[in-house]
Order: structure tokens, then C-alpha cells, then sequence
């Protein structure tokens, strides 16, 4: 993963994204009794070597019409190239088409529609923590490198390039809040409101701005503290049958009357789901409020406007979660046992930062805001 | 620490209290909390003391930027560093008042009723009453959105919790999402305006312009969010099931206070903000204000839940209220400011009638009800005198409100003004035949064969709003007064 990030160079980023998915495949069948689990595996292992093999085929349409491998040498070739490495103007469209291919490539792994389709699957397929794992660390290595790549590199072809990833970014949004919508089971629905988010990170993406990709990175953070805020819920929410301990919550129905047996964390899941659903007082808000700021200010106005109505659309689900926490009764009675120690103290460094991220987030502007600088230089 | 900055922290002062009270102590927690907010409503009561009426500035200023923000305004986010600035004209004094007066009431109305939960309940109530008096006193852009959605969150929870029947949830989720989708609007709107302007500071803005394409497009934004909380027409549905399913305290807050703060934001921010949008969309106004009073008035005929009828008489009032708003001229938004007010004490009042018959008979349908003049007098005397100002009778409040709005628009539009008034014969009618099935008639001893007079907990809570209904209804110079520079400082400024 850190290789992932650190590289500058498409064959280092190739051999760690391969090897970086490789773990990822062993990982999603880690259960091996388990059906879904390996069903999970094989799904993301046949659909991951599909979108490798389409990020090596850009990358060789690129190497082959420049030569070049290296991003910053690629960066100086596109930008009115120099003595040794001129490359005629015909060469162009080919590279663009490299950059096609490089981009399907990214967009399968972070799971945007509509290459979307194994997410769910695996995602529910997976162990719990693996799932977590997932949702959150690749995201944040690819969004890293990919940024590099196309703010650095590629930043001459930004027309293509934000045509593709603001239709990508729109239709995440809107399937990703309508189709959570529907869903019983926890994961399952986190999975599809991840592709919801991808959305958002993506519309930060395409504007291409200082201010886009700043608002993207805070975007990104707040969304890392959220999801393991929900997932060290999920995990941590032991709950008793008929005398047998039984380690999740599948179902959203199995949320039922946490709110009676322990309130604490009822409250711990509330609060994340209202920031999640972007309620003002909470860090969600923020982050969703930077990434429209970036887009009217690069003249999205669509983007922000679709944005919006699905951020409305979304906390219906969310909402739905807290109802069923709160008013509804469970099918059979259960009582939860303590949470983990290592589970509570997660969940109070993360619920502190999503509930006073308001008052002080300074460090933060100002880390994505140098950040963001050194990316668009 | 200034006046305005120990009224926004005193309620959460009572909360940090409250949370080291075990749940147990049910009665401690409620004495606490109803200590807590007439404290603050008596600090606010300072605030209207000191108050200069002689200026049209905004007064008791108040910024906490706290925070060290080292001065990151490179490019980016310059909204870093959030300015936290307060402070309040003639315009939201009277709704802060009117909010710090409504919220001990609440608490004392659920004294007995509400026996789940007690401690959450005071909490939410105080957190709500800190809220909105941020909102009412906040002078950046981007702050008001933030308060004036986190009002939804404790209003969401009292709602969903302690409604009463099956369909409550239907009716937060109703509430909720309704407020949020034209909200969200105005959030794009603001991020706009900061982002042509560079602030979200409101006095700064009242002095910057916009072309007027800009401006129809950020006034119809900032509109879609007001007028949900309003509610005018098409968006008026999530009223009448909000008020039914509440606890009589969330009705009594809900159309006591939630309702200005649409009418609130079109005078602090559509109106001066945008004055060729104001003027561009008014006609728009006055037929959907029109539309509102006479159908929704109509509407109140034909209800057989006592909820509803007020909820949607209160739709017809807030409806006056934005009729005389953009009359634009001084009579109408003084008047429209008034019975604001006045529509601030009425409704919460009968709310809080319909409350006590509730709590009695754990029923609000009209049919099971009659001849309560006969077995309830003290609770008739005061259910007919709170009708009797709902339909505007000359010496209570909403007569000075409604008929200074009148004034306003008649002066801009006579034909509107003379539509409008159909409307306050409506409310006549309503009104008395309201009146005439609950309070006269034959009893029906099959239906409900106990009967007991409001108790004497119920009669101080009622009293309150008997006097200042009249206070107002009769005398209301000192409100003018407090109103007339900022009011006249507005219209001014507009056009």
C-alpha cells in the first residue's frame, strides 16, 4: 500500500497494485467455510485481474507511444515536451486512449459505477473486519496515487478526463443513495452508501482545482474516521441468543432496541449516521459542504445540485437506521454484552473527531491545503 | 461575558447539570430544567431592559473566534478561522423572548404526562431552546444554516420519541426530509454567495450586490428553504402531521417558534439581501400566500382532530404573516412582525387546551367532545378567549398584527388585501364552530362520563399568555417601539 502510494513510475504502481490486490483476494476468503466468503474472493479475484489487466494495458499504450514510464517525465512530454523526448502529434491520441484505459482501471477499484458491480458482493462476502479494511485503506492509497497521476501527468488531457469522471462521480451518487435504499443487511447497505461517497470524492476529483482536490481530501478524512466509527459499531455489537454469543450484526433489523440495551453506543451510532447523512453540527457536513463550495466554484453547478438531492435522498436511509434503532421492537429478545475495551477507545477518538471537527479544523485545511498545492504545481 | 452569550449558554449549562442527575430522579431533573429556563427567559427579559431603541445597529455583539485560526486565508477555505458573531436588532429580539418564554412552559406542560425518558426530554428541550436562540441571534450566513438544520435533530428525536400514536415516525421522517430538501438549497445558495463574495459575515453582505439574474436564482433558493418552514402551499403537508403526532410540547414549540424561523429568514435574509428578487417574485408571494389562507382555511372546516384545526389555521396566520412581509412597506412588516408574535402565544395556547383535554381523555377526534362550558368552566373561559384572539378579535394581539398588515397590503394591492380578508371570515368561521361543538352542546356522557377542571399547574401555565395577549392586544407601543428603527432601517435599505 505504501509502495502504492509512493510510486512514480507505472511499473512500480502496477507490481503494487498486483501485489497490494493479491493480499486483498486471500483476504476476502479468509472464512473458508464459508460460501459467501469464498464466492467473495473468487468474484473480486476474477473482476480485480480483469481491471489490472485494463490499468497494464493503458499503461503499455502509454510506454509504447512515449517511451516513458516515469509520471513526472510523461508530465514534461505533455506539456510541450523537450529535445530527446518529442513525440509527434498523432501519438496524442493514442496516449488519450492509454489514459482511458488507466482510468476504467482506477474507477473498477474504487468501486464507482458503473464498474460497481462486485462491490456489494464482495464486501458483504468478507469477513467483517476485512470489510472494513477494505472500505476504507484502498480507497485512500488510490485516490492518493491516482491524484498524483492525473494532476501531475495527465493534467493536459483535464477535458476528457473530467468528462468521464463526472459522469462516473454523478451516477455513483445517485445509485448509490437509491439503491441503499432497499437493503436489509448492514453491510450490504454500507457498501452501496460507500459507492455513494466514492461519488462525492470523485465530483472533488473532476473539478481539478485546488480548492477540488483540498475539499477531497478533507472529504476523504472525515470519511475514514466515519466508517471506522460504524464498523467498530458493527464489530463491537456482541450480541446474546439463547445463551450463545452471537459476534455481528447482519441484519439491519438486528439493530432493534440497541437503543434500550446500550444506550451509549445507540447515541455513538446516531451521531455518526446523522454526520454520515450530512447534518450540519457534525464533521460530514463540512466535508460534503467543501466539496460543493469546490464545485460551484469550478462551475459544476449540475454536480452540486444532483449532489444535494441525493445527500437528501441518502439520509433517508440513514435515518432509517436510527428509527430502527429507537422505535422499533426486536423479533426475539437479546441482550447485548460489553463492548471491547480497544473497541471503546476507537470509538471515542473517532466520535470526538466527527462531533468537534467544527470548532478547530485548522490543521487539517491547512495539511490538505499544502497538499493540494504540491499536487496541482 | 456579554447578555447575549450567557442566554445562548445557560440552557447548556442546565444540561451539563442534568447529565449528572441519575434518570431516576425524575422530579429533581424536571425542577432543574424548568429552573434553568426561567432563568434564562428572565436574563432575556434584561436583554429587552437594555435594549436602545433609538438604533437600527446590531447590538450586544458577541464573537468567540476563540480558536487560534493563524490567519489561514491562502486561496483555499478561508472559513478556517469560523467567525462565531452574535448579536441582535429590534427584529429577533422578540423572537428570542418569545422562545425563552415558550420553553419553561414546555416543560411544565409534560410535568406529569410525559413519564418515559424524562432526563433525555429535558435535555433535548434546553439543547433545542440554545439552538434556536443561536439561530435568532446569529449574524453569518453559513452559521444560520448550521443552526437553523441542528434544530431539526432534537425536534426529529421529541417527535419520533414522544409522539403519541402509530404514525409518528411517518411524521418525523415527514418533518425531516421536507425541511432538509429545501434546505439543502440554501446551502448551495450560501456557498455561492461565499464564494462570489468571500464571506459569510451578514453585515458585510447587506452591503454588497449581486446582478439580478444571480439574485432571482439565490432568492428561490433561499425561498425553497423558507417556505417549507413557513409553510406556504405546495409544501405545507408535513405541518398538519408533525402537529398531530407531537407531544403537546413539540406542537407548542413547532408552531410557536420552528414556523418563524421561515418567515424569520425571509426578513433577515431573502428581503434585504435580494431587493430585485423581492420585488421580482413578490406577486408570486401573494398568490401563494393567498392560495394558502383561503384553502387551508377552508381546509379547517372539515377536520375532525383538534390538532389539526389549529395546525392548519396556523398555516392561514403564517400566510398573513408573509403577505404583510412583502407589502415591503412599514405598517405591513411591523404588523406581520406582531402577529408573529401574537401567532407565537395564540396557537401554542390552544395547543396546550387541546393538551389538557388530552391528557384527561387520550382523545383529540372533535365528536366525542361537547358541553365542556358546562363541565370544564375555567378550561371553556380560557379556550374561548384563546379562539377568540385566534380569530383576531379587537383587544388581543393577532387584531393588531393582522390588522396592521391589512394596512400594509392594502396599500400595495388592494384587490390582494381585500382576498386576504376572506380569509379572516373563514377564520371567524372555523373558529366559532370550533367553539360552538367543544365548548356548548348537549354532553355526551356515553362517550367520556369524567370530568375534571384544569388544575392549578395547568391555570399558571395558561395564564401567561392570557396577559401578555392582551398586554399586547391592548397596549403594544413598547413593541412598536423596539421594532420601528430596525423595521424602517430594512425597508430603507431595500429599496
Amino acid at each position: 500500500m505504501l509502495f502504492l502510494v509512493s510510486s512514480a513510475d507505472f511499473i512500480s504502481l502496477y507490481l503494487a497494485l498486483e501485489a497490494q490486490s493479491l493480499c486483498f483476494y486471500v483476504l476476502a476468503a479468509l472464512k473458508r467455510n464459508s460460501e459467501f466468503s469464498t464466492e467473495a474472493g473468487l468474484k473480486y479475484f476474477l473482476l480485480g485481474a480483469f481491471s489490472s489487466g485494463l490499468l497494464l494495458f493503458g499503461c503499455s499504450l502509454i510506454y509504447g507511444f512515449t517511451g516513458v514510464t516515469n509520471f513526472s517525465e510523461l508530465a514534461r512530454i505533455f506539456t510541450g515536451g523537450t529535445q530527446e523526448f518529442l513525440v509527434s502529434t498523432t501519438a496524442l491520441p493514442a496516449c488519450e486512449l492509454g489514459m482511458v484505459f488507466l482510468l476504467v482501471g482506477f474507477l473498477f477499484k474504487i468501486t464507482a459505477v458503473p464498474f460497481h458491480m462486485w462491490s456489494p458482493d464482495v464486501y458483504e462476502g468478507a469477513p467483517t473486519p476485512v470489510t472494513a479494511f477494505f472500505l476504507i485503506v484502498p480507497k485512500a492509497a488510490l485516490f492518493g496515487v491516482f491524484l498524483r497521476i492525473f494532476g501531475e501527468s495527465f493534467y493536459d488531457f483535464i477535458l476528457p478526463w473530467q468528462k468521464i469522471l463526472l459522469v462516473s462521480s454523478l451516477a455513483s451518487m445517485i445509485l448509490g443513495s437509491i439503491a441503499a435504499l432497499s437493503q436489509t443487511r448492514i453491510k450490504r447497505l454500507l457498501a452501496y452508501s460507500s459507492i455513494g461517497h466514492v461519488g462525492y470524492l470523485l465530483a472533488g476529483f473532476a473539478c481539478g482545482t485546488i480548492e477540488g482536490i483540498q475539499a477531497l481530501l478533507i472529504y476523504l478524512v472525515v470519511y475514514i474516521f466515519m466508517n471506522i466509527t460504524m464498523f467498530a459499531i458493527i464489530l463491537s455489537a456482541l450480541r446474546r441468543e439463547h445463551l450463545q454469543v452471537v459476534p455481528r450484526l447482519k441484519y439491519i433489523t438486528d439493530l432493534a432496541f440497541l437503543a434500550k440495551t446500550n444506550p451509549v453506543l445507540a447515541l455513538t451510532f446516531t451521531v455518526t449516521l446523522f454526520s454520515m447523512a450530512g447534518i450540519p453540527p457534525l464533521a460530514g457536513f463540512y466535508s460534503k459542504a467543501y466539496l460543493f463550495f469546490a464545485a460551484l466554484s469550478s462551475n459544476l453547478y449540475l454536480v452540486a445540485v444532483i449532489g444535494v438531492l441525493c445527500s437528501v435522498l441518502s439520509c433517508f436511509y440513514y435515518i432509517r437506521l436510527v428509527k430502527i434503532m429507537y422505535f422499533e421492537a426486536p423479533k426475539n429478545w437479546c441482550s447485548f454484552s460489553r463492548i471491547p475495551v480497544e473497541n471503546a477507545i476507537t470509538l471515542a477518538i473517532t466520535l470526538f473527531f466527527i462531533l468537534f471537527f467544527m470548532f478547530y479544523p485548522t490543521p487539517l485545511h491547512l495539511i490538505t491545503h499544502k497538499i493540494a498545492l504540491t499536487l496541482c504545481l | 461575558m456579554s447578555l447575549i452569550s450567557t442566554i445562548l449558554f445557560f440552557p447548556l449549562f442546565g444540561v451539563l447539570i442534568l447529565l449528572f442527575v441519575p434518570n431516576w430522579k425524575t422530579q429533581l431533573i424536571r425542577r432543574i430544567a424548568l429552573n434553568t429556563s426561567l432563568l434564562t427567559f428572565l436574563i432575556s427579559l434584561l436583554l429587552w431592559i437594555e435594549f436602545d431603541n433609538s438604533t437600527a445597529r446590531f447590538q450586544f455583539f458577541e464573537t468567540f473566534s476563540g480558536l487560534p485560526s493563524n490567519g489561514t486565508s491562502i486561496g483555499g477555505f478561508s472559513f478556517s478561522g469560523f467567525n462565531f458573531l452574535f448579536g441582535i436588532d429590534g427584529i429577533s429580539l422578540f423572537f428570542i423572548i418569545l422562545t425563552t418564554f415558550l420553553i419553561p412552559i414546555c416543560i411544565l406542560v409534560s410535568w406529569t404526562s410525559i413519564q418515559t425518558y424524562v432526563k433525555e426530554y429535558c435535555i433535548a428541550f434546553l439543547v433545542l431552546e440554545s439552538l434556536l436562540i443561536a439561530v435568532f441571534s446569529v449574524l453569518d450566513l453559513l452559521l444560520f444554516y448550521v443552526f437553523f438544520e441542528s434544530v431539526l435533530i432534537p425536534m426529529f428525536i421529541i417527535i419520533g420519541v414522544w409522539g403519541s400514536r402509530e404514525r409518528k415516525i411517518r411524521a418525523a421522517y415527514q418533518f425531516f426530509l421536507y425541511t432538509l430538501l429545501g434546505s439543502v438549497f440554501m446551502l448551495l445558495a450560501i456557498l455561492l454567495i461565499y464564494f462570489q463574495t468571500g464571506t459569510t459575515d451578514l453585515e458585510i453582505l447587506y452591503c454588497s450586490n449581486w446582478s439580478e439574474t444571480r439574485q432571482i436564482f439565490l432568492w428561490l433558493a433561499f425561498f425553497a428553504s423558507f417556505a417549507v418552514k413557513v409553510p406556504m402551499v405546495p409544501v405545507h403537508i408535513w405541518l398538519p402531521e408533525a402537529h398531530v403526532e407531537a407531544p403537546t410540547a413539540g406542537s407548542v414549540i413547532l408552531a410557536g417558534i420552528l414556523l418563524k424561523l421561515g418567515t424569520y429568514g425571509f426578513l433577515r435574509f431573502s428581503i434585504p439581501l435580494f431587493p430585485f428578487a423581492t420585488f421580482y417574485f413578490t406577486p408570486l408571494i401573494y398568490t401563494l400566500s393567498i392560495l394558502a389562507i383561503v384553502y387551508t382555511s377552508l381546509t379547517t372546516l372539515r377536520q375532525i382532530d383538534l390538532k389539526k384545526i389549529i395546525a392548519y389555521s396556523s398555516v392561514a396566520h403564517m400566510n398573513f404573516v408573509t403577505l404583510g412581509l412583502f407589502s415591503l412597506n412599514t405598517q405591513g412588516i411591523e404588523g406581520s412582525i406582531l402577529l408573529m408574535v401574537s401567532h407565537g402565544l395564540v396557537s401554542p395556547a390552544l395547543f396546550l387546551c387541546i393538551g389538557i383535554l388530552y391528557d384527561r381523555h387520550k382523545t383529540r377526534l372533535l365528536r366525542y367532545y361537547a358541553g365542556c362550558g358546562r363541565t370544564m368552566p375555567l378550561f371553556a373561559l380560557l379556550f374561548v378567549f384563546f379562539t377568540m384572539a385566534n380569530i383576531s378579535l379587537p383587544g388581543t394581539s393577532s387584531f393588531i398584527g393582522e390588522f396592521l398588515v391589512f394596512v400594509g397590503t392594502y396599500q400595495n394591492n388592494s384587490f390582494i388585501a381585500m382576498l386576504a380578508a376572506t380569509g379572516m371570515v373563514l377564520g371567524a368561521a372555523y373558529g366559532l364552530w370550533l367553539c360552538n361543538r367543544l365548548v356548548y352542546g348537549v354532553i355526551k356522557p356515553h362517550f367520556i362520563n369524567e370530568w375534571c377542571d384544569i388544575t392549578r399547574r395547568e391555570f399558571w401555565m395558561l395564564l401567561p399568555f392570557v396577559i401578555s395577549i392582551l398586554w399586547i392586544g391592548i397596549y403594544p407601543e413598547p413593541f412598536l417601539d423596539a421594532l420601528h428603527c430596525s423595521v424602517s432601517n430594512l425597508i430603507s435599505h431595500g429599496m
